[in-house]
């Protein structure tokens, strides 16, 4: 506890010597300039990594910290925490909270992992073959294969026991691809989402992509909302629902929700039914996603300072949602239950 | 302006430490970089209230040199004007007008965006705007891959091979066209792994090219494991760098940024033929430069242009050839005539009888060199007889029949060729009337004028010519010709109604080069309605040069017509000739470039009429009209 105080700073001092926890408090206040754009959890481990874009130099910062089982939160190992020469916009924990990788705006994948007796991160690999930024990442084998897209428009799926690329889908899309995401419970399974204003579904067997659905704007994000079910989000602001099974056209997608904004990010607590969603804007908003034809919104939560980037729900806590922003902030929600 | 180095410039996606980027470059030998200026996932928050920090870091970091002479800018790859969603559009309008802004402000030489579909009418109005604003001149790259995947995908079926290379063409057309053909507008390509045929990339030579993208993915290693390209690359590279564009190597460093850079320095130091054209060499920095066609008859001609036309090397050796089988054709005729007679020493006398050559508009001189060069080749006794109307020439070739040709039988007339009336009759008319669409400076009508100077039967030399065109796509020429400033502002509205003379390379063939009009020497006289020939009252047959000829061709891809391309070729006497047609264009030859025949309306039918107007002193009046084609 000592230890977060000293990261919260004036923000949240108030609040913290008032209650225990509130929502939107502050977790971690990690530096001044970084721009959080994702965050990942892994058991009681969390990854926090953002970029710089106004400063002298747009690298990354790459933190690792421990949640205690109480839900009590501890800043970890913040001094070992990771610089990168070009900022990354994406990146996960791998086999165990040792050891994550890193999508890099140079179009570079990277592994780092935790040397315990030096608490140090080291370098474990460094590979360029996206010839632009690489911008999601998702996990096809857990510490096996995974998949990552980006601004260049290629879709690569890489062994990370060899870190090899061992499939190469070029130009898979026409613009910048924004987002990849892997079917709930499948290994092979993908979907991913353009600027080119098509989501398309992949299946990590096949040389091309099975469907493509055209939409009006540029997709954003996608998400599985089920393992049937794709939820995307576009720069037109409308949060849309399709069938994976009937992804033929664009009229096969139903609108749920429009937002004033682009939609940046779905989150998706599968065994709760409950989806968290953030935009080109500071608010959180939390769906309860049992119903395929209507959504209702069940939290929504506006203290962040800029716009939020990251979310993750708690692997332990279903009830709880994580979030970082660009105002260099992780907060805590506490989502009631539906 | 054809670079004698190549240049290069280095893309970054990102640079995340943008002056040691620029060192790293600089290092490798590159010129320049592109690179973004503002980050490209920084969605900037407009309407959030306490926005706090500016949106990309100090341009402090870099000396306004750098700014001004290294860096060219991409604009953020989401931004899209013509987005279907009003809210979205007006958004990145927004952005887009802020990156805009930025530039100006620190002075970067070019901005750099893509265009990824045909509709792109916003975005060319917001250019359009920022550019009537700027007050230095700042280039708009518009980015274009060679290769459009989705629309292989979605014509997968179609027998066309060039289906998605046609298309991203159309999108850089279109845009052009919503930019007016701006000057300030270029493209640059992103060159595919597969390269399309050749049709494909003629028409792309003749678009404003800025530069082209070469991905290092397109590279193979070769056996020492440095990068290369395929043959198809290689070639493709140099035409384009011939053609003015830059170089930029993108992508994942597969290799030392370095290699790549000495690689495509060797590979253009390595192109053969082209770099060591007489022709190229002459023409350099000349290259899509319109000229006013030389009106020899209303203005003489100054030493300077004589100077240039004589260190012509191929002309007047041809001359010279045509001359003496011109020559040896007169014994043989007289030979034979001379066994038909009887009388012997009429025979003899006239074997002694020179042969009379006429050079007219002998210029400073160089026909009357190639005259007396055939006759003492032939071993022939010539009489020259020399007619220049330029005040300034005959004093130089006065000067020379005292001088260097004071042992020759050879005679000055100052006069003009369509007045003069001269005895002894030539037996060889050798003139250089020639305009590079033939029939546009004095031929034929100051040669046929002068044809009461030629006996019965004697040779012109040319004795034929025909003139030529080719249809050609080059916007970069049209806009030159719309906006050339010819001093007049009245002439401006006529410049689209004008041949241009212009050694041609941004510009691409259409379809093939066909003859247009024929004109012969000595010309056959006009019949009289009862089938007799006309004279006029000097005696010289009436000739009439009017002409008429229909045109059509068939084009194979899309393209948006300018104008022609117009050419001649000649035959000077027997096999000699002279020719600007490019597919027979006479080794070397560097005295004639090419006219350019703007077409005033854009059209992209192909069925043409050109017809000649009768001559009026020293004004040539074509006209040239289009109709559609019967399919």
């Amino acid at each position: 506890m000592q230890n977060m105080k000293e990261n919260t700073e004036i923000i949240s001092s108030q609040a913290n010597s008032e209650k225990d926890y509130e929502n939107g408090d502050i977790l971690q206040r990690l530096h001044t300039h970084t721009f959080l754009d994702f965050l990942d959890i892994h058991d009681d481990n969390m990854l926090v990594g953002g970029s710089d874009f106004s400063g002298r130099y747009w690298d990354g910062n790459i933190y690792v910290s421990t949640i205690s089982q109480e839900g009590e939160i501890s800043t970890g190992n913040l001094e070992a925490s990771i610089n990168t020469i070009a900022g990354s916009a994406d990146g996960c924990f791998l086999d165990n909270p040792q050891r994550i990788i890193l999508c890099e705006d140079s179009g570079a994948i990277e592994v780092w992992s935790f040397v315990q007796d030096q608490n140090l991160w080291v370098q474990e690999s460094h590979i360029e073959e996206h010839d632009s930024a690489v911008l999601t990442i998702g996990c096809l084998v857990p510490n096996n294969l995974y998949v990552t897209a980006g601004a260049d428009e290629n879709i690569k799926a890489w062994d990370v026991k060899q870190m090899r690329c061992t499939r190469d889908y070029r130009k898979a899309h026409s613009h910048v691809i924004s987002q990849v995401a892997v079917q709930p419970g499948s290994s092979d399974v993908f979907v991913t989402g353009s600027l080119d204003h098509e989501v398309k579904l992949w299946d990590y067997r096949l040389q091309k992509s099975v469907s493509a659905l055209v939409n009006n704007d540029a997709v954003r994000c996608v998400q599985w909302l089920d393992e049937h079910h794709v939820m995307f989000g576009d720069e037109a602001g409308s949060l849309k629902l399709v069938d994976s099974r009937n992804i033929q056209d664009g009229k096969s997608a139903k609108t749920l929700h429009e937002f004033p904004v682009p939609v940046h990010k779905i989150e998706v607590e599968r065994e709760t039914k409950k989806m968290a969603v953030c935009c080109d804007n500071a608010t959180i908003l939390t769906f309860d996603a049992s119903d395929k034809e209507s959504l209702n919104i069940i939290y929504e939560n506006s203290s962040h300072r800029n716009f939020v980037r990251g979310l993750a729900w708690d692997t332990a806590n279903k009830n709880v949602l994580y979030s970082s922003g660009w105002d260099g902030l992780v907060k805590k929600h506490i989502i009631p239950n539906i | 302006m054809v670079h004698q180095e190549i240049s290069c410039g280095l893309e970054y996606a990102i640079t995340p430490d943008l002056q040691m980027c620029i060192a790293e470059a600089i290092q490798a030998k590159y010129a320049f970089i592109v690179t973004p200026i503002i980050h490209p996932r920084y969605r900037r928050p407009f309407l959030l209230k306490n926005r706090v920090g500016g949106f990309t870091r100090s341009d402090m970091i870099l000396s306004p040199q750098d700014w001004t002479t290294r860096i060219v800018a991409r604009i953020s790859p989401y931004i899209d004007v013509d987005a279907n969603t009003s809210v979205v559009k007006r958004r990145h309008e927004d952005c887009l007008i802020e990156e805009l802004q930025y530039c100006r402000g620190v002075g970067v030489p070019a901005i750099m965006l893509n265009i990824r579909s045909k509709n792109n009418v916003n975005l060319a109005r917001i250019l359009h705007t920022f550019q009537e604003t700027s007050h230095h001149t700042t280039y708009i790259w518009a980015c274009v891959p060679m290769y459009c995947a989705s629309t292989s995908e979605k014509y997968k079926d179609s027998e066309d091979e060039d289906i998605a290379y046609n298309e991203t063409w159309s999108w850089w057309s279109k845009f052009h066209e919503y930019m007016k053909w701006d000057k300030r507008v270029g493209v640059v390509l992103e060159v595919s792994a597969d390269l399309p045929s050749q049709d494909v990339i003629q028409r792309w030579l003749g678009e404003p090219v800025k530069a082209i993208i070469l991905p290092t993915h397109i590279f193979i290693n070769n056996k020492k494991g440095y990068p290369v390209l395929s043959k198809a690359h290689q070639s493709f590279v140099t035409s384009m760098v011939e053609h003015d564009a830059q170089v930029i190597v993108s992508g994942a460093r597969r290799s030392n940024m370095e290699h790549y850079l000495q690689y495509l320095h060797r590979i253009w130091q390595r192109r053969t033929e082209s770099a060591h054209d007489p022709m190229l060499n002459f023409a350099r920095g000349w290259e899509d430069y319109l000229q006013t066609p030389l009106q020899p008859l209303s203005d003489n001609l100054d030493t300077h242009t004589y100077n240039v036309f004589e260190k012509d090397p191929i002309k007047y050796d041809q001359y010279q050839k045509a001359i003496v089988s011109a020559l040896t054709e007169l014994k043989k005729k007289k030979k034979v005539t001379g066994k038909t007679h009887l009388d012997n020493q009429v025979n003899a006398a006239e074997n002694n009888e020179p042969v009379v050559v006429m050079v007219l508009g002998a210029g400073r001189g160089p026909l009357v060199r190639a005259t007396f060069n055939a006759a003492d080749k032939t071993n022939t006794n010539v009489k020259v007889i020399v007619v220049e109307k330029n005040p300034s020439a005959v004093v130089v070739l006065a000067d020379q029949v005292h001088g260097s040709w004071r042992d020759r039988d050879v005679s000055l007339i100052h006069g003009d060729m369509r007045y003069v009336n001269l005895t002894p009759k030539a037996d060889i008319i050798v003139s250089e009337l020639l305009g590079s669409w033939a029939d546009n400076e004095l031929s034929p009508e100051c040669l046929d004028g002068a044809s009461n100077l030629l006996k019965p039967g004697g040779i012109s030399i040319p004795c034929q010519y025909r003139s030529f065109v080719t249809p050609i796509s080059s916007p970069r020429l049209w806009i030159a010709a719309k906006m050339a400033s010819t001093g007049d502002v009245r002439t401006k509205e006529k410049n689209l109604e004008k041949l241009w003379v212009v050694f041609m390379r941004n510009k691409h063939d259409i379809a093939d080069c066909k003859p247009v009009f024929t004109f012969e020497h000595p010309a056959k006289p006009l019949k009289n309605n009862d089938g007799e020939d006309m004279f006029d009252h000097r005696g010289s047959p009436m000739t009439d040069n009017r002409r008429d000829v229909t045109i059509t061709w068939d084009v194979k891809q899309d393209n948006v017509m300018h104008g022609f391309g117009g050419y001649f070729d000649c035959q000077l006497f027997g096999n000699e000739t002279l020719s600007i047609v490019p597919a027979t264009h006479s080794p070397g030859m560097i005295s004639w470039f090419p006219v350019f025949i703007p077409i005033k309306v854009l059209s992209a039918s192909l069925l043409v009429a050109f017809s000649r107007n009768s001559w009026v002193h020293y004004c040539y009046g074509y006209c040239i009209r289009f109709g559609m084609a019967a399919m």
